[in-house]
């Protein structure tokens, strides 16, 4: 009575579903996440880079 | 090039995921991206502890990750008085993708307590494992992977996704459709 087949079976269902609603949520997330990282570096941050030294209170090299 | 030369050109590699991760983490661009420069520069500043050769995105990551906690402590006061403010101004991407569903990816993450938020996007959407993502929050891998259900589970519910799976033996079908329909 520990481990009724009904209740293995549901429990398939559910986590076949649970699987289903999961990748959904995934292929949401990585469509949202995947367009800001398409997105072009803005020059402020390549501008950063070439004056790090200065931006970082002095460089160490 | 010498090392330093290296390790700008990786921070250079590195900003394109690292805005992605700030701006969906912070859900307002302007933030997001202060953020992000001040990742750089503080990676720039310990660059000497850094190991060349090993996983430099997780650790840029768990630089950013830290710093964010650390400006929502200082300015938790503001963000408890203005969580709907935030969420009212999302506007996180440019007006030329007009992808609508993708704000409203945004505003559910920012529904999210930020310890769960961070946990779904470093696992779901930018790939990480369980253990990286671990090492980023600076928390156990049973934490996270506890923190990825219960985010990705609210997130199903917000974007109307949890129930097509209550609908019994077509569940895939239908629940495959929502996510289309969406994209």
């Amino acid at each position: 009575m520990t481990h009724p087949t009904s209740r293995s079976k549901g429990s398939g269902v559910s986590k076949k579903n649970t699987k289903i609603v999961h990748d959904a949520v995934s292929g949401r997330l990585k469509a949202f996440y995947d367009d800001i990282a398409d997105q072009d570096v803005p020059d402020r941050f390549l501008d950063l880079l070439k004056r790090i030294d200065d931006a970082a209170g002095g460089g160490k090299s | 090039m010498d090392r330093d030369d290296l390790f700008k050109n990786d921070l250079l590699l590195a900003i394109r995921s690292l805005r992605a991760f700030a701006i969906s983490l912070v859900g307002r661009t302007d933030r997001a991206d202060d953020l992000v420069q001040e990742t750089l520069v503080k990676a720039w500043q310990h660059r000497d502890s850094f190991q060349m050769g090993t996983n430099m995105g997780a650790w840029l990551f768990t630089i950013l990750r830290n710093e964010f906690y650390t400006q929502i402590r200082k300015r938790k006061r503001e963000v408890e008085d203005a969580d709907g403010a935030i969420a009212a101004k999302v506007a996180v991407l440019p007006a030329q993708n007009g992808h609508m569903d993708l704000n409203d990816v945004q505003s559910a993450l920012l529904k999210l307590p930020v310890d769960q938020r961070a946990a779904v996007l470093l696992v779901s959407a930018s790939d990480m494992s369980y253990e990286e993502a671990a090492i980023v929050c600076g928390v156990a891998t049973g934490t996270i992977k506890s923190r990825v259900n219960r985010g990705r589970a609210k997130l199903a519910e917000i974007l109307g996704l949890q129930a097509a799976a209550d609908f019994g033996p077509d569940a895939g079908l239908k629940a495959a459709f929502a996510s289309r329909a969406a994209e």
